[in-house]
């Protein structure tokens, strides 16, 4: 796929250009929004809010990658969003059954991707285990940790997304390596037993 | 377990994972933890969380992203950035203000500020000159007379409020508010040092002194002439010369350069901004 070709169709007015452009980045773009914000619902709304600033902004775009041009405004807004929840922080309604007039007490019993109960088990736990201690980290180096070892983007990438220096990536993604090293051992337990950390075997 | 690794360190580590290191810095690095297990310890933990968020169960997206025509159309054309605007008043800003502090500094437009300083020298001189022209003519027209020639007089009754100072009170009226002494009250022998002095003072004093004197500062008449000549012309001349104001040449100029600071910072910082906020 020629992105620049595509991006450059899509400034002169090409919709269909610039949805091509999106099928192409929007499951990198929600995986990020979902990590940094940690609510399926509030990415996929910052997700659809990326792509059309991205669309407002396509006069903006100056070549290069479209990818780490989409990555950048999708992460912008994804601060955006942070900054804004903190300003006016909300309490989530708990789901409600409107038949039985009972709380659900999690949505997530719902959900049936076909695996054994054990491996959802271990798995969700393990995300929950992740995006807990990923909530946890300043949304600095969170972004950088996401964009690196989730999305799997190399530094310069990062740099050209964010617009901080190689440097600072490095720094802020060995810090946040660090945190997320002593938070998982926290949840050492419900790691799986191949991921589990082998400390105490190796004293 | 914890280890206390410098950020540093953490750094090494971290960019040894990722094949960031240069060869040197790899060989220090596998020497280090050869002889550190803690060292090697933390880069195994290190390791196995960068395998974990790699391996992170990648989310699905729950619905598609594409903008439809209807979307399109709601969306109104982003407007046209303002940072160039911005940026290019701040310039322009910053050099109309070069140019205005030039201007307040270069001679040629300070035409007005130089007969200032000259008229506000010659006041200076005027002022400096004038008690001492003031004394001069006082002097011509009745010179000074310093008669030195009655010691006696100073020490018999000179001393003024001294009381009970002894000699000096008993020839002489007293003078601010000494208390007459009997005559017939025992003089105190002078000390010897006393004595030597009032005999000093007494051959100094004899005669009147007259002509110059370093110490006294009087002037020879002929000095006393050509000073008070020179002074009065400095009088008459700065006299008939008007003197200007003392007010500022442009005092404009420190408003438009204010303006222009405000204007160029004002336009950096949000020229700034919109670049930030830009895509």
């Amino acid at each position: 796929m020629d992105e620049i070709g595509l991006a450059l169709s899509a400034q002169q007015g090409d919709l269909n250009a610039f949805n091509r452009l999106v099928l192409e980045y929007q499951e990198m773009a929600f995986n990020l929004a979902y990590r940094m914000l940690g609510d399926p619902d509030v990415a996929a709304d910052a997700t659809q809010n990326a792509f059309i600033s991205a669309y407002k902004a396509l006069s903006g775009y100056r070549g290069g990658s479209f990818k780490s041009w989409v990555m950048r405004i999708v992460s912008n807004t994804c601060l955006d969003e942070i900054r804004r929840q903190k300003r006016r922080p909300t309490t989530p309604l708990e789901p409600f059954d409107p038949e039985g007039e009972e709380e659900i007490e999690s949505p997530s019993w719902l959900k049936d991707d076909n695996p054994s109960p054990e491996e959802v088990l271990e798995s969700s736990e393990l995300e929950g285990a992740i995006q807990n201690c990923l909530q946890s980290m300043k949304q600095d180096f969170r972004l950088v940790v996401v964009m690196v070892d989730i999305q799997g983007m190399n530094y310069q990438e990062v740099s050209d997304s964010t617009g901080l220096p190689l440097g600072t990536i490095k720094s802020r993604l060995a810090r946040a390596r660090g945190k997320l090293r002593e938070c998982l051992q926290f949840f050492r337990e419900l790691l799986p037993d191949i991921f589990r950390l082998d400390g105490e075997g190796t004293q | 377990m914890k280890f206390n690794y410098s950020p540093k360190d953490w750094q090494l580590l971290s960019n040894y994972l990722d094949g960031q290191l240069t060869n040197r810095e790899v060989s220090i690095l596998e020497t280090r933890l050869q002889s550190e297990p803690q060292l090697k310890q933390t880069l195994m933990e290190m390791q196995q969380t960068r395998y974990l968020l790699q391996h992170a169960k990648k989310v699905p997206v729950p619905r598609s992203f594409t903008l439809t025509p209807e979307m399109v159309a709601q969306i109104r054309p982003a407007r046209k950035s303002l940072f160039p605007f911005f940026s290019v008043a701040s310039v322009v800003a910053t050099i109309f203000l070069v140019v205005v502090i030039l201007f307040e500094f270069l001679p040629g437009m300070l035409s007005g500020v130089q007969p200032q300083k000259a008229a506000t020298s010659n006041e200076m001189l005027a002022m400096e000159a004038a008690p001492m022209a003031a004394e001069a003519m006082d002097s011509a027209d009745s010179p000074q007379i310093f008669e030195w020639g009655y010691p006696q007089a100073k020490i018999e009754g000179g001393y003024g409020g001294g009381g009970d100072m002894g000699a000096g009170m008993l020839a002489a009226p007293p003078v601010g508010g000494g208390i007459e002494i009997e005559p017939e009250m025992p003089v105190e022998e002078p000390a010897p040092a006393a004595e030597e002095e009032r005999s000093v003072s007494k051959q100094a004093n004899s005669e009147p002194i007259t002509g110059t004197g370093p110490i006294l500062g009087i002037r020879s008449a002929e000095e006393t002439d050509a000073f008070n000549d020179s002074v009065l012309n400095i009088l008459r001349e700065s006299g008939n010369e008007p003197i200007p104001t003392l007010s500022e040449p442009f005092p404009w100029l420190r408003v438009i350069q204010i303006l222009l600071g405000s204007i160029a910072i004002i336009s950096a910082i949000t020229a700034i901004i919109l670049r930030k906020r830009s895509f």
